[in-house]
């Protein structure tokens, strides 16, 4: 029950199709992963023209939502998949639709990070932001990591890394409400600020979503608005 | 072998006569022949179980004294088990070895069977890209190395050279990537660490750009005053020439000072977008028509043929490319521009009757102030860089520039473009950013 393999169907076309929707999934994990990279490095580095090609390659990440969708209505519609295989599925569909709304994040991001590129720098050049960009992308990793690996207490992690982020946005907000208090001519750009904080807190709302469709897909369990101290640690195998 | 054989049948036969002896004596000579002969029965399967459990276990047999069949049988059978385990004791070892050689191999190495699922793989792939002992195994490669390149490389199968992505530890680390057939049934993965010369090689790159930025202010300066002084009548007369000597240096320095900074940009930035379409005819009629010659220039371009690109590049390639062959060809000599379809894409080439290039001096061509004559292209007001931000550009492209040149017949320049990038009308400029902005 607690090993989710998929090599165990007599038909092989079966764990080929599953095997591959998988691989899918994480490729556009993947390619998630490096549009946020590029969007948090486009903002610290005030680079205007990479933070609009990360706007413009959203559509690479829906495209790749709108066909892993078919393939599972496919697999749902001609094999009906029960047990782990169901949850699998279901696992998938909630997965890629939390990794669609983190390439819209990202996409925002990308826009404000060619709005900031034209405006005045401040001195610390958004360190706060790559800071709080850098937890965000370690926990979307390690939801796609624990995803590839079917690894609930992985998973667990990344449900309780969530908690660093929000703190870290509060901080950021208190910061930029500081800043346009006492200056402001700078809210235009505070703004943006946080603007662009907020979507990366969006962002580790949706990795912590995935890492619990991961506690679910391998234990059967959803932990979804329970809080992290409640959920059963022996459940979750250790 | 007959011997013990027959020894065996000679003991077996005498335990048989001497049961039917004692059983024709109590006047049952077929039951003591019976009697005696399960007795050997079960004192063989006795043997047979014992051996059986013995091979069962692992262990190795004991080989009874004597000559008999089963001290034979049972010596052979010992005989291989030492042997086996000899040869095991020895494979063990090697792989011991190959092991600790693999681990400490500074480079992380992953074999992977043709599916790309993770077989083994050594200490530095732990470290380098994170992998996980044991739970790894039978994992696709591109489910934990994720990045879209890596997943086009995986697709695409062109393993011959390797490919740089960043590293999935973390921020500003980077790996290179070459996946390597090594048997029927198995790949190899190599992965490097390469953070240190990628950084390096960026450092070097701003270091240029920041230099020919900070240089261009102080020449502005000189420039500027240089100008003051060329108008005085009085100071001409008398610093003429060294003025004006002064003025073209300064202005040879401000355009090698752009070309540097044009190049450092090419270098920074990947790939050219594929949004635009770029009329190629029109920029090869422009630019001749710009480039003031008494050369005769035959042009035969393809005006159908559009290139997905970017003006300003496309743009310093053909005045580069043209603007070279006018300066090394003498006055009177014909420069022909071609534009058109070739098998695998489209081609631009621009061909002269000047004095060539030795064949060893073409592979240099493009490298940064390098000269075939030094000397000689200063005097025409050539700075040294023009080939290479013409491979740079075209690099940006997707494409290639390939010279063939004989000394004192001519030189021929061909850029190579590939059909991704060719279409047969001008694509209309879709709003990169449609949409997209209503998200706030």
């Amino acid at each position: 029950m607690n090993t989710l393999d998929l090599n165990h169907h007599i038909s092989k076309r079966f764990n080929k199709d599953l095997e591959d929707l998988r691989n899918s999934v994480l490729a556009m994990g993947g390619l998630v992963e490096t549009q946020l990279a590029k969007a948090i490095d486009a903002v610290v580095s005030g680079n205007s023209e990479l933070g609009l090609r990360v706007a413009h390659d959203d559509y690479k990440v829906n495209s790749f939502e709108v066909s892993i969708d078919e393939e599972c209505s496919r697999i749902l519609a001609t094999r009906g998949p029960t047990a782990s295989d169901l949850r699998l599925i279901i696992a998938i569909v909630k997965t890629i639709t939390d990794l669609e709304r983190i390439g819209d994040e990202a996409e925002k991001i990308g826009f404000l990070a060619s709005k900031l590129a034209n405006m005045d720098r401040p001195t610390g050049s958004y360190s706060e932001l790559r800071t709080m960009g850098n937890l965000v992308r370690a926990m979307l990793k390690a939801s796609m990591d624990a995803f590839a690996r079917l690894d609930g207490s992985a998973a667990l992690e990344v449900v309780k890394d969530d908690e660093e982020v929000d703190k870290t946005y509060e901080m950021i907000q208190r910061q930029c409400i500081t800043f346009m208090m006492e200056d402001p001519r700078t809210i235009q750009r505070v703004m943006n600020v946080t603007w662009a904080a907020r979507s990366l807190e969006r962002i580790g709302d949706h990795a912590k979503n995935i890492g619990e469709y991961v506690i679910y897909m391998v234990h059967g369990k959803d932990v979804r608005h329970t809080a992290v101290e409640d959920v059963d640690l022996d459940l979750i195998g250790r | 072998m007959p011997n013990s054989f027959r020894n065996a049948l000679l003991s077996n036969g005498f335990v048989l006569l001497v049961g039917l002896a004692i059983g024709a004596y109590f006047g049952y000579a077929v039951y003591g022949l019976l009697v005696s002969m399960s007795g050997l029965f079960f004192l063989q399967l006795g043997r047979v179980l014992k051996l059986e459990k013995t091979l069962h276990s692992g262990r190795r047999v004991a080989v009874p004294d004597g000559d008999g069949v089963w001290a034979r049988v049972l010596a052979g059978i010992h005989r291989q088990q030492v042997r086996v385990r000899k040869h095991k004791g020895r494979y063990r070892q090697l792989m011991k070895e190959v092991r600790q050689s693999s681990n400490s191999l500074p480079d992380a190495i992953v074999v992977l069977n043709l599916d790309h699922e993770i077989q083994r793989f050594n200490e530095a792939a732990e470290r380098i890209v994170g992998l996980q002992k044991r739970r790894d195994r039978d994992q696709r490669i591109d489910n934990l190395l994720r990045h879209p390149d890596f997943v086009a490389y995986l697709r695409d199968g062109k393993f011959d050279v390797p490919i740089i992505i960043p590293s999935p530890k973390g921020e500003d680390c980077w790996i290179s990537v070459q996946l390597v057939n090594s048997g029927p049934a198995s790949r190899l993965l190599i992965l490097r660490d390469v953070t240190e010369r990628t950084r390096l090689s960026r450092m070097r790159r701003d270091f240029v750009a920041n230099a020919s930025h900070e240089l261009r202010t102080p020449l502005t300066v000189i420039s500027g005053y240089l100008e003051a002084m060329e108008a005085d009548t009085l100071l001409r007369e008398e610093w003429g020439k060294p003025l004006d000597e002064m003025h073209v240096q300064s202005q040879r320095m401000r355009r090698m000072l752009d070309e540097l900074l044009a190049l450092s940009q090419l270098e920074a930035n990947t790939q050219a977008s594929l949004e635009q379409t770029v009329d190629l005819a029109t920029v090869v009629r422009d630019a001749v028509a710009m480039l003031e010659t008494a050369h005769t220039v035959t042009i035969d371009l393809d005006d159908d043929l559009f290139l997905l690109g970017e003006y300003p590049d496309i743009t310093s390639v053909v005045t580069n490319l043209v603007s070279n062959a006018m300066r090394y060809s003498a006055e009177g000599t014909t420069i022909s521009v071609s534009w058109s379809l070739t098998s695998g894409g489209a081609a631009l080439c621009v061909c002269d009757q000047g004095e060539g290039i030795a064949a060893d001096d073409i592979p240099r061509l493009t490298e940064r102030f390098f000269r075939v004559n030094r000397g000689r292209g200063r005097d025409t007001g050539g700075v040294g860089l023009g080939l290479a931000i013409v491979k740079h550009a075209l690099a940006r492209h997707d494409a290639t520039l390939s010279v063939e040149s004989e000394l004192g017949v001519g030189s021929k320049f061909r850029c190579h473009f590939p059909m991704e990038r060719i279409v047969s009308s001008p694509v209309v400029v879709a709003e990169a950013s449609g949409g997209a902005s209503s998200h706030f």
